[in-house]
């Protein structure tokens, strides 16, 4: 049992999903500090190696939460929470059990599981459990001050803990009965002015105020079809009423901002259903005091079915499972990750090999998770899976010949390499990048002129092997007419200045920031702010007619802005989640392509390895791929971290961050599940089945068939991964979810299976008419084959592999019994109805 | 005005109460309208009204609670726990009653349940008692001075406790022939004199907060508002003089935001948060009129000086004129932008003014709803308006600033800012001051002509005996004070003693105003004292009244119960009678027509006897006669033998002779 491994995770830096505000680049960079010492490789070695010795003999860790304590004024407080770490992994809550203590009394009170302060001073306070202890230091500051209370600061808060100003509620774009809040707190300065002086008499009594609608309806002591949101004398009940009394007073100048939010602890590992952990909630405000949120935050789960959070942070567990809880705060949302394990789970780890870092990072999830991952592949398995997803090719038999026979241990690094050479490689990701950037011929807008010269340039950059850093630069900075510079096109076939910003944001950073365009994203970090100010990148791009009228110039028009429309502000350029760059008389693209493909913003490198990796694995490391953000956070942050580090430091090397892929165990495992992984999909232990993407199912299928297509734009016998119009399409491409490329969103690409696809493949014109026009079978007749070696053949083009006993013999058994196969046409023709069985069956059209 | 004011009878408040709603009398078995519907009007009204008429069950009434709703039939008499109404209500069965609330009080679903059990009543059977009229109707709307100015006579000053802030003044309202202002406090409405500025009078509102405060067009009754938001809202009438109450009208499911009194002193307008605004009757208490086609809440209402005209404003910005006789509606005044907070009339009827959350004042002519003028009055929004009687025009808004605006409608002046956004004005035409109140729940009176402030009034003004210990206090330390300079009098040296004598005489001067005031504040008391005490004999005698009419209301149920067994019987019993006796000449017939049958029997019989009697000899005479028509019959036929002899023998010549003669036979 690795005990070491999970004893120096849990005493390393806590949260590794904690995310940085806007505009905190010190709080980013303390952040990713955190994880490089969690998984600097030297420590990862250290605990392998001891563990594999079996020298650490740890018993539990204590784990108190906060590590330290500050209390400032004399209305602060903060709640502890204790948890034991087993060697194994398993975290125990023991909150309620441990023996807390207050080491000077006359500082600080403990009340229960919390403190209160009492006097100025330094103090510490002692948790034991069994024979374990820990001493958190305590500071506590101006005890002795009681400040008023604050609109912002204690009232806004109790709203949304309260659910008033959820969307289905008052926070809705009319309100309830003419009452509006903004959504979950956004405008808290407009909130007062609607609570006070919008129907003044009516909401708020400043005489009696218990009497107060607010009181009085929040409580449902009158009808309110809201029902009772707050209980009469409990504590944001007394808030409410608290700053009734002192005259409904809005805050005098402008209130400390909450920079970052805690939620401890950060992890919890919980033995079988019924198991409990407490969180609590730590905000920290620009004026570096903290505050004890937890009564005020509202709590998430991502899995209800693993572990279910309640009002206070008490997480209960499930089924089995991992959750992400969630706290939300103002306008931050920060998770910790629950694993909900059956009761007294035996378990047996099988240590399978590791080939490389990605190896290590899966596996040590998995571990966690007490699932053994699947058997590697077998080596024919394997050869089509990479020719797939590789090349979108599938090998030829003679391929397969040589590849089956080769003892060369290392074969399939080298097929990988093989495969990184061809062109059909290329191809395939220009296709994939051609969806990213809305490739498409649009009318009146993008000519096919202008679109072909795009999808050239595209080309000619991948082919070149061009970091993908430079490229991002140059598509985003793009200036000039759309023939001359193709990479302009990008501007030309989306000219809304927000769309474009959406469509950057969700394309390279993998996050969908539209909802913020009219009110604080529900579920991520982004504000109206973040939005407008990384919009007004954007807002300064001109365009005019070129000489062709099919071309437009695209220059940097310098002068307008974009406005906040909460008061008609302009917010200057920001970086989303990064700072506030100088753009006095720059070209605002420009410095924002400048920080967007570079290591200073980390989201882009993290967005393009999980593009890559959702392309090999049939699923992000974060899923959606473009769907990133707090709520949604990546199954192995570990991973795609390394991952992203990788990629960055070998200069956005693509074939590099291929190859590392696709020779890593990970990739190569079999799709049979064992009793362990059967139920899980997200945390890659087996390999997973996959429907063939439409192109290069068409491609696949005409090469097997040996016949050649005519697209619109293209020579005979191009392959449909090279078509460049989103707009040019087939029947069978649109049937089986080709891109039209009309947004950017990832789900324009549609894999699932669905009946007028396997209706196609049976009844319809393609395969039908590609085995007759092809020959393939005819011409293997000619040659001199047996009908045996016939259907052999037949299946090594197709499935890979060869045909099992039995199905060679029921496929003869057909043959002799067939009246027809006597004659040369008719055994030809028995024999492409077997070539037609085989196309159309699942295992041709899935990647497994 | 006094011949008018005549009209007026002291009728006891009490009994006018008695005509809405009847006092609960202990009783047995609890019935619908004293224990089941003021839980049911609570907890349930909210949703189950007739405006709104949640799954088409209305519970306020006694027909629709029985009728059901769109489910069907929600009470089975006699059988609580089988009721579908009590069922949800008791969290047994879905859904559950309140929705995502917890179950209403115990002892609120005991009476439902009691209620049901016990068979539905829906009253004690008393018959209601005719509602006694109230006269206060006007002749004609007051458009003349009344010879005698409309001022209350002494009225009680005792207040609910003093609470540590006002809140926000509501409404403010001026007498339009006395210097009299009367503002909303915490459940009681305060009246001041304009010139003095003194606490003339607090009119209790137990019913809630009073929203807002209406004078007569004559003077002589004030209206207000009000109730418990979310909850109920009901609008009282006050005699002015007395300054008790006549009535009170309004069952209203929210606080009443707007009302108004006609200037004939008949009818009341009131509108609020439910959108439909009623017109009651003062002098039966009824509801007249629901005026349906507000789409938000109605924040101002009013009767044009005239009375033809009913004018009611909403949140939305729709205005619309009703007739107020009929409740007919008249005319549709275009959409404002926003909100429409404030209606005023000017003295004529013939300018109705709006004020609208967008800030412009906005005039219209009534009679086919034009724009006459429109201009901006306020940034951010106009709270309240009014007309003085010369036509000129007050208003307060979000901008702080109390406007006054000349007859053609340019600013005037501007008085000082309030400390907050203004909410409620009224001008005083006696005084020429000008009262606004503001959202901290300042009251201040400005004078017109300059613009200066010349006072506050305190809204929430100090219960009696607080104000009886401040008097004392003062009184003592004023005297203290006195007899420190009379001591210092007496030993100045002779070149302060002019000074000394100067202060002395301040002082007493200043004592003597203490004992005025501790007096007056004594007076107030003794005055509450005796005032209560009869006002709570005159309630205990109309209680009794009341009780002893519910007495006989139920003695007489009796009896016209009784009467009715007795008609039901009585009827029965002649019908049996009449039944007897049409049986009794059908008997006496049958048997006349038995009689004459039996004589007819013996007379055919004595016939046929004789008939019998000569059928023998008849018969011989028959067998003798046969036997001499068979002889003759035998001798003829031996005739006829002999002449077909004769005849043959004749035949027989004849053909002999043929032969002879060669003839053919």
């Amino acid at each position: 049992m690795k005990r070491g491994l999970f004893a120096r995770c849990s005493k390393a830096s806590s949260t590794p999903w904690q995310t940085s505000t806007a505009g905190d680049v010190d709080a980013r960079e303390r952040i990713l500090a955190s994880q490089r010492r969690l998984f600097s490789p030297l420590s990862a070695g250290a605990v392998v190696l001891v563990s594999l010795l079996g020298l650490a003999a740890e018993a539990a860790t204590l784990r108190v939460s906060p590590p330290a304590v500050h209390l400032s004024t004399a209305r602060d407080r903060q709640s502890l929470v204790v948890q034991v770490v087993e060697p194994d992994g398993i975290t125990r809550d023991a909150t309620l059990s441990a023996t807390i203590s207050v080491d000077d009394p006359t500082k600080a009170r403990l009340d229960g599981r919390t403190l209160f302060p009492l006097a100025d001073g330094d103090t510490a306070v002692t948790v034991a459990v069994a024979d374990q202890t820990v001493s958190i230091p305590v500071h506590i500051e101006r005890a002795g001050q009681h400040p008023d209370l604050s609109f912002r600061l204690d009232v806004m808060p109790v709203f949304m803990r309260s659910g008033c100003n959820a969307g289905s509620c008052h926070g809705s774009a009319r309100g309830k009965d003419g009452f509006r809040l903004s959504l979950f707190g956004f405008d808290p300065a407009a909130d007062y002015q609607r609570l006070t002086r919008e129907q003044p008499g009516r909401r708020i009594n400043l005489a009696v105020p218990t009497e107060s609608l607010l009181l009085t309806k929040a409580t449902a002591t009158v009808p309110h079809t809201g029902g009772a949101r707050l209980t009469a004398g409990d504590e944001h009940y007394a808030t409410l009423q608290r700053w009734l009394e002192g005259g409904a007073a809005d805050d005098p100048g402008p209130t400390p901002a909450v920079v970052a939010l805690e939620l401890h602890p950060p992890t919890a590992v919980l033995d079988g259903p019924a198991a409990t952990q407490q969180f609590t909630v730590l905000a920290r405000y620009a004026d570096g005091t903290d505050r004890d949120v937890t009564s005020l935050a509202v709590f998430l789960s991502s899995n209800d079915a693993s572990a279910k959070i309640d009002r206070d942070g008490l997480v209960t567990a499930g089924g089995r499972g991992e959750a992400f809880v969630m706290a939300r705060f103002e306008t931050h949302t920060v998770g910790s990750q629950v694993i909900a394990l059956p009761e007294n789970l035996a378990f047996a780890w099988t240590p399978p090999a590791a080939a490389n870092r990605i190896d290590e990072l899966v596996n040590a999830k998995l571990h966690t998770l007490r699932i053994n991952p699947s058997a590697p592949c077998s080596d024919e398995e394997f050869l089509r899976r990479a020719s797939i997803d590789i090349g979108g090719v599938l090998p030829t038999s003679a391929e397969y010949r040589s590849f089956l026979s080769s003892p060369d241990p290392d074969k399939r690094a080298r097929l990988v390499d093989q495969l990184l050479e061809r062109k059909e490689f290329v191809d395939l990701w220009v296709m994939k990048w051609s969806e990213l950037m809305m490739v498409r011929t649009v009318p009146n807008q993008v000519s096919e002129k202008a679109m072909f010269l795009y999808y050239g340039w595209l080309q000619d950059r991948i082919e070149a092997n061009t970091p993908i850093d430079t490229l991002v630069r140059e598509l985003l900075a793009a200036k000039g007419g759309t023939f001359t510079n193709p990479a302009t096109n990008y501007f030309q076939h989306e000219r809304d200045t927000l769309k474009t910003a959406e469509n950057v944001a969700q394309v390279f950073m993998g996050m969908r920031i539209q909802c913020a365009q009219c009110h604080n994203h529900p579920f991520d970090r982004w504000t109206m702010d973040d939005y407008y100010g990384f919009a007004n990148f954007f807002a300064q791009i001109g365009r005019k007619q070129g000489e062709d009228p099919r071309e437009t110039i695209v220059f940097n028009s310098g002068g307008s802005d974009v406005k906040h429309p909460v008061g008609g502000r302009v917010v200057p350029p920001k970086f989303l989640g990064g700072g506030v760059p100088d753009v006095a008389g720059k070209d605002r693209r420009e410095v924002l392509a400048a920080w967007l493909a570079s290591p200073d913003n980390p989201h882009f490198g993290r967005n393009l390895v999980n593009i890559v990796w959702a392309h090999f694995f049939g699923r992000g490391i974060v899923d959606e791929v473009d769907d990133v953000r707090v709520s949604n956070p990546p199954v192995n942050e570990a991973l795609l971290d390394a991952l992203a580090r990788r990629f960055v430091e070998s200069k956005y090397d693509f074939k590099q961050l291929v190859r590392e892929i696709c020779t890593s165990h990970a990739y190569q495992r079999s799709t049979r599940p064992n009793e362990t992984n059967a139920g899980d999909e997200r945390n890659f232990s087996k390999g997973s089945l996959r429907r063939i993407r439409a192109e290069v199912l068409l491609d696949i299928v005409t090469a097997a068939t040996a016949t050649q297509n005519k697209f619109k734009g293209l020579p005979l016998g191009a392959r449909a991964v090279q078509i460049a119009d989103g707009n040019t399409s087939t029947y069978f491409l649109t049937t089986f979810g080709r891109a039209t490329r009309a947004t950017a969103c990832s789900c324009e690409v549609k894999m699932e299976p669905n009946l007028s696809q396997a209706l196609h493949l049976l009844n319809g014109d393609t395969i039908q008419q590609k085995i007759r026009q092809g020959g393939v079978v005819k011409q293997l007749l000619d040659a001199g084959r047996s009908p045996e070696q016939v259907i052999e053949e037949l299946y090594l083009r197709t499935l890979t592999r060869r045909p099992t006993e039995k199905e060679t013999q029921g496929l003869m058994e057909i043959i002799g019994t067939d009246p027809t196969a006597g004659t040369p046409a008719g055994l030809r023709e028995t024999l492409e109805d077997g070539f037609w069985a085989v196309l159309n069956s699942r295992e041709f059209v899935f990647n497994h | 005005m006094a011949s008018m004011l005549a009209l007026v009878r002291h009728v006891p408040a009490a009994v006018v109460l008695a005509a809405s709603v009847l006092p609960a009398v202990a009783a047995d078995t609890p019935t619908f309208v004293d224990n089941a519907l003021p839980v049911l009007r609570q907890r349930c009204g909210s949703c189950h009204n007739p405006d709104k008429k949640t799954a088409g069950l209305d519970v306020t009434s006694y027909a629709s609670i029985l009728r059901g709703g769109g489910s069907g039939e929600v009470i089975t008499p006699g059988d609580a726990a089988g009721s579908h109404l009590f069922r949800v209500a008791n969290h047994d069965d879905e859904p559950k009653m309140p929705p995502d609330a917890p179950p209403i009080p115990e002892a609120e679903r005991q009476v439902l349940k009691s209620w049901i059990d016990g068979g539905v009543l829906e009253t004690k059977g008393s018959v209601a008692v005719a509602p006694k009229r109230v006269e206060v109707a006007m002749a004609a709307p007051a458009t003349e001075r009344p010879a005698v100015p409309p001022m209350p006579g002494r009225l009680p000053l005792e207040t609910g406790a003093k609470t540590a802030k006002p809140d926000s003044s509501t409404s403010l309202a001026t007498s339009p022939w006395s210097p009299l202002v009367a503002a909303c406090g915490q459940k009681q409405v305060v009246l001041y004199r304009t010139d003095t500025l003194d606490l003339v009078g607090v009119l209790p509102f137990p019913e809630g907060r009073p929203h807002v405060v209406r004078f007569s067009a004559g003077g002589g009754l004030i209206v207000a508002g009000g109730g418990v938001g979310g909850q109920s809202g009901r609008v009282v009438v006050w005699n002015l003089r007395n300054g008790r109450r006549l009535c009170t009208l309004g069952d209203e499911l929210d606080i009443v935001l707007a009302a108004d009194v006609s200037p004939d002193q008949r009818l009341v307008a009131l509108g609020g948060p439910q959108k439909v605004a009623r017109i009651w009757s003062i002098e039966t208490g009824a509801k007249l009129h629901d005026l349906g086609k507000h789409t938000d809440w109605i924040l101002a209402t009013a009767f044009s000086p005239d009375g033809a005209l009913l004018v009611t404003a909403d949140r939305a910005g729709n205005v619309f004129a009703w007739e107020s006789a009929t409740g007919r509606d008249f005319l549709t005044i275009p959409a404002h932008p926003a909100a429409v907070t404030s209606l005023a009339w000017r003295g004529d009827s013939n300018v109705l003014a709006t004020g609208c959350d967008d800030g412009q004042i906005r005039l219209w002519e009534p009679e086919n709803g034009t724009l006459v003028k429109a201009w901006p009055a306020h940034g951010g929004g106009v709270a309240a308006i009014d007309f003085t009687r010369d036509g000129r025009l007050v208003s307060v808004g979000r901008d702080k600033t109390p406007k006054l605006w000349k007859a053609d409608f340019s600013q005037e002046r501007a008085l000082a800012p309030g400390a907050d956004v203004g909410m409620s004005v009224a001008a005083c035409d006696e005084t020429g001051r000008i009262l606004v109140g503001d959202w901290t729940g300042e009251l201040s009176a400005y004078a017109a002509a300059d613009g200066g402030r010349v006072g506050m009034l305190d809204p929430n003004p100090a219960p009696l005996t607080d104000r009886v210990a401040a008097a004392e206090r003062e009184f003592a330390a004023r005297k203290t004070m006195l007899d420190a300079a009379v001591a210092a009098l007496a030993a100045a040296p002779d070149a302060e003693k002019l000074q000394a004598e100067s202060a002395v005489i301040d002082l007493k001067s200043q004592v003597a105003k203490a004992a005025a005031e501790q007096a007056r504040w004594f007076g107030e008391v003794a005055f509450q004292a005796g005032y209560d005490r009869l006002a709570k004999t005159l309630a205990d005698r109309q209680a009794a009244v009341a009780a002893a009419e519910s007495e006989w209301g139920v003695v007489e149920a009796k009896r016209r119960t009784d009467d009715q067994s007795l008609q039901a019987a009585a009827a029965k019993r002649d019908g049996l009678q009449q039944q007897a006796d049409a049986l009794a000449t059908a008997i006496t017939q049958a048997e006349q027509q038995v009689k004459d049958l039996a004589a007819q029997l013996e007379k055919h019989k004595a016939e046929m006897a004789q008939v019998q009697s000569g059928l023998p000899g008849a018969t011989t005479e028959a067998e003798t006669a046969a036997a001499a028509v068979a002889e003759a019959t035998k001798a003829a036929d031996e005739r006829k033998a002999a002449i077909a002899a004769r005849q043959a023998e004749a035949d027989a010549l004849a053909k002999e002779l043929d032969a002879l003669q060669g003839v053919a036979p």
